[in-house]
């Protein structure tokens, strides 16, 4: 298995308050996987993607990425982890407002030591023409584009996708999931979508459904559908 | 009831959780607030102490010196001319210590003393001396002191009415506290020093006080005129005159107008500071903000609303500040006029204007400059605080960097604009600072190197001046009596000193002038073919020195009127050169020239330059022998009353620096936390984040502190000079040491180095969770 997540539990709160997140969780994906993480609001989802990443930790079980046991890490190796394999695409995109289309993707490479020409990423993203703009002079869907580019450009394993589409349009959001299935279909990253989008579903290898921090449901689709021909 | 509007409940809240900028910006004004209120206040408090002082210690109007004790016809004769005379007889002792004493005996008419601490003497050997010299040499009540053969104990210190600048003779340039004391002893100890020579000198009293300053100079005149009927005058120095009396008077309160700058210049900046914030508030609270609008509350109330807490760190900061000032600091103020002149003691008497100064008028300016930003800030439409959509503009457009600029570069330099409203208000708190730091730093350096001048260009090792027989310049005497008189005086100071070389010299007074302190002009006649004097006088025959030159503004072919100091009699010189003498302000010309001009003979001659000290003559014909010691007076005192200050502005100056860098930097960070925090998620390290946004700082901050001096060179010369001319006689080159100023580049380093750690905290202190947040 390429990642593997066994019996993640995460608690926000102490006392009275405290209220247990993640009640166990265990999946595993493949390399090159698309794997979407469905579930209402409060499922867990985000929290799950979050541990993923290694932004946030569990508070027990434990997460192996290519046989590397993420608990034992220590930040400085956490830092290395996300720098060295992980992309995250944002709902709300959280582009670097001072900076360039051009210099957030370019932010993105600056980690890797190969990373993708960011020319050919501008062309690829269609943003060429939009590269010297800053994200305030942008759409949704182009802001959204630029943050694909930049967890692209350094070429990850894995690419966190929490609610990509969560605040585009139908249409505009097609074209980001058409990106995201290219982007996996020619660099081969494993990705992580976090959706309420039921339709995603169908664009996934695996799709695991959360519901009150349990996994209520895994299963792998056998025909995939293309981004393309989603409807909802 | 008025309703309590509920949005007061976060100024407690915002408080808690700004704590530290708050308490930064609260503790610069207290700071600067507390010395400004403390110096004024003392400045006020002891300006009375000194006007009182005339009455309270009977001041004379002036003093007058005779070669012999008035009889009583004279005396008789001068109260007809309209005043009281007093007997203020002294004597000096060389002391062992290598300065000099004047002693008086115990005064109980006219120039009372005032004991500050320890007893007036009651035995023949015990001695009062003046309280600053004693600071000055570290001699308190109990010690010794010794000279000539005597020996003293100080029973007490005070403050001499007639010496609270501590002039030896009035045409010094600068006071001297350190080599020279006034003290006072028991009649019958003044007795006992009789044998050392006694000064016959006098002090009167107007029967009808002047009314004013010029009401006082016709009096002086007049009574000038009486006395020379009276009496053969060796010295006479009207009060208005005596550098003694009133270079205090004079100086007092000088410096408030540049300590008020310095309080304006820090509140504008802690207004700016304030500015920042509240930008930085309003773009963080836009929804907010959009929110209340859009329910109805009018920008008024939270212009209100945004402005009471600046105005109340404002408030509390002045009035703790005017309590320390009241306090604390006005001791620190009164100590540093304690250390420059012989003041009585004072009583801290309530200041209304220190109050509206240091209160009312930063109140205003908070007012004025935060108000403005608010107002300007909340006029944009509800719906586009909603939108977060700020930017004057419609939609800000990013300016072109060359794509093949390092990232990193590019992003540092993305920075840089971003803030750059909150690094232009750094880079002028860098410059102030700066101003201050050099100001603190080269004033003692330029003291240094007025002596390292001196020592340099000194015409002789040293001048000997005579005393010339009175007679020589009486129109009454005639021509046999003043040929007899010369030739006396010519026996009895003629030397066999193998370096002696004739000079005669008379000395004139610059004119009145507005900002300028008026200065006594040496006016040298040079031997032909002098070996001190390397002046060409074959074709040109006037030279002034460099120093008069500079601080005159004066250059060859330029007409010069001096005039005599207490006659209406005027000199006018052309200037054909500048001779290159830095030490005083002085004229040089061919001896012959000068006694023409003056109506002496052309042989005649009134002092020595010599490489070694003469001591072949006979010494009541000495009037003054000028050596280093002589020259170096002014730097020496200058070194005294400031050096303590300048270490207080040095300190200050840093510490405004780190605050400002701190308190700036920080807002800076927690402009972009969510940046910081996105690109740890991005899996940048701490280091790397570092290098972007603490190296944007730190690029700014250097670069200001490395532009700011070249700048502030050029001002502080201006600044100096003024302030030279306005408070001294006599000049000091002002060449600003270039390894002060590498000096101040490193302390402004070594401060920026312990900020830019701290940064690096507040930056590691940035949560990944703050670039989440915005994800929901």
């Amino acid at each position: 298995m390429f990642i593997e997540l066994q019996n993640i539990r995460k608690s926000f709160g102490e006392g009275e308050n405290r209220v247990e997140v993640l009640k166990g969780i265990d999946l595993s994906a493949q390399e090159g996987e698309i794997c979407v993480l469905l579930g209402p609001s409060g499922s867990g989802k985000s929290t799950l993607l979050n541990i993923i990443g290694g932004i946030d930790t569990a508070d027990e079980g434990d997460i192996i990425v290519r046989g590397e046991q993420m608990r034992s890490m220590k930040e400085k190796e956490l830092t290395a982890y996300r720098r060295n394999h992980l992309g995250y695409i944002f709902q709300m995109y959280n582009l670097i407002p001072n900076l360039t289309v051009r210099e957030n993707i370019e932010v993105g490479g600056y980690l890797s030591d190969h990373p993708l020409d960011c020319d050919e990423l501008l062309k690829t993203l269609g943003l060429e023409s939009h590269q010297d703009k800053l994200p305030n002079q942008l759409s949704g869907g182009q802001q959204q584009r630029t943050s694909i580019g930049r967890a692209i450009i350094k070429n990850p394993d894995i690419l966190l996708c929490d609610e990509p589409t969560g605040a585009l349009d139908y249409n505009t959001s097609k074209d980001i999931l058409c990106l995201i299935e290219k982007v996996n279909q020619v660099y081969g990253n494993t990705i992580f979508i976090v959706t309420h989008n039921e339709a995603i579903r169908k664009m996934a290898d695996l799709v695991v459904e959360l519901r009150d921090g349990k996994v209520r449901r895994q299963y792998r689709n056998e025909v995939k559908t293309a981004a393309a021909e989603l409807d909802w | 009831m008025a309703k309590r509007n509920p949005l007061n409940h976060r100024f407690l809240r915002e408080l808690r959780t700004d704590f530290g900028k708050y308490f930064v910006i609260f503790l610069m004004m207290v700071m600067t607030i507390g010395f400004v209120s403390g110096f004024l206040v003392a400045d006020n408090s002891m300006i009375k102490a000194y006007n009182d002082s005339f009455e309270t210690y009977n001041i004379e109007h002036g003093h007058f010196r005779v070669r012999n004790d008035l009889n009583q016809a004279q005396i008789r004769n001068i109260r007809q001319a309209g005043a009281s005379v007093y007997e203020l007889f002294y004597t000096e002792i060389p002391l062992d210590n290598g300065g000099k004493m004047r002693i008086f005996p115990e005064r109980t008419e006219v120039n009372l003393v005032c004991l500050m601490q320890g007893s007036f003497p009651k035995k023949e050997d015990e001695i009062v001396i003046d309280r600053m010299y004693a600071d000055n040499n570290h001699l308190s009540i109990g010690d010794s002191l010794s000279g000539n053969g005597y020996t003293w104990t100080i029973s007490g210190l005070a403050a001499f009415s007639d010496y609270s600048a501590l002039f030896e003779n009035n045409s010094d340039s600068m006071f001297d506290a350190v080599m020279f004391t006034v003290a006072q002893v028991t009649p019958d100890g003044f007795e006992r020093l009789r044998g050392e020579g006694v000064y016959h000198q006098y002090a009167w009293k107007y029967f009808r006080e002047p009314k004013d300053r010029m009401n006082e100079n016709q009096m002086a005149e007049e009574f000038l005129k009486e006395l020379h009927e009276i009496a053969v005058l060796e010295d006479y120095v009207p009060r208005y005159m005596n550098q003694a009396i009133i270079f205090t008077g004079d100086d007092m309160g000088g410096d408030k107008v540049m300590i008020e700058i310095l309080l304006y210049i820090i509140i504008v900046i802690i207004a700016f500071v304030f500015s920042v914030t509240i930008n930085d508030t309003i773009r963080k609270e836009s929804s907010v903000i959009g929110t209340l609008l859009a329910s109805g509350y009018t920008r008024g109330e939270l212009l209100v609303h945004y402005m009471t807490l600046p105005m109340a760190v404002t408030a509390v900061a002045a009035l703790i500040g005017n309590i320390l000032g009241y306090t604390v600091m006005k001791n620190l103020a009164a100590a540093m006029y304690y250390g420059s002149y012989s003041l009585p003691t004072y009583v801290t008497v309530w200041n209304a204007d220190a109050f509206v100064r240091t209160t009312i008028i930063p109140l205003i300016i908070i007012v004025l400059i935060t108000g403005g930003t608010l107002f300007r800030r909340l006029k944009i439409s509800p719906l586009r605080f909603l939108r977060r959509d700020l930017s004057r503009r419609r939609k800000s457009r990013a300016f072109y960097l060359p794509h093949h600029m390092p990232i990193m570069s590019r992003v540092r330099l993305r920075v840089i604009f971003q803030n750059a409203g909150s690094y232009a208000v750094l880079s002028l708190g860098i410059l102030f600072a700066n101003l201050l730091l050099m100001f603190g730093m080269q004033l003692p350096k330029l003291l240094d190197n007025f002596e390292k001048v001196i020592l340099e260009n000194q015409i002789a090792s040293y001048q000997t001046i005579l005393k010339l027989p009175l007679s020589l310049s009486d129109p009454s005497s005639s021509k046999a009596e003043q040929m007899i008189e010369y030739m006396k005086f010519q026996e009895a100071v003629s030397t066999d000193h193998p370096t002696a070389e004739k000079f005669s010299v008379y000395n004139l007074q610059t004119p009145e002038a507005e900002g300028i302190r008026r200065d006594s002009v040496m006016l040298y006649g040079i031997s032909d073919h002098s070996k001190y004097v390397g002046l060409d006088f074959s074709k040109k025959t006037v030279y002034i020195s460099s120093a008069f030159a500079e601080k005159y503004e004066l250059s060859t072919g330029d007409v010069i009127t001096l005039s005599e100091e207490y006659e209406d009699k005027n000199y006018t010189f052309r200037i054909d050169g500048i001779a290159d003498y830095m030490a005083g302000i002085a004229v040089f010309m061919p001896m012959k020239q000068l006694n023409q001009t003056f109506g002496y003979e052309d042989d005649m001659f009134a002092g020595y330059f010599s490489a070694e000290k003469i001591t072949d003559i006979d010494q009541e014909y000495v009037s003054t022998v000028i050596d280093l010691d002589a020259m170096t007076k002014l730097s020496r005192q200058l070194n005294v009353s400031f050096g303590g200050m300048m270490y207080l502005i040095d300190g200050f100056a840093v510490l405004m620096y780190m605050l400002l860098i701190y308190l700036l930097s920080c807002m800076i960070i927690e402009k972009n936390a969510v940046s910081i925090s996105l690109t740890r998620i991005l899996g940048f390290t701490g280091q790397e984040i570092s290098k972007i946004y603490i190296r944007s700082t730190s690029i700014i901050v250097v670069l200001s502190m490395v532009l700011s001096i070249p700048v502030l060179a050029a001002l502080m010369i201006p600044i100096f000079t003024v302030m030279m001319k306005e408070m001294m006689s006599g000049w000091f080159p002002i060449r600003l040491d270039p390894l002060t100023n590498l000096e101040m580049i490193l302390i402004g380093l070594f401060s920026y180095g312990i900020i830019a750690m701290l940064e690096m905290r507040k930056i590691r202190d940035v949560k990944m969770e703050e670039a989440l947040k915005h994800v929901e």
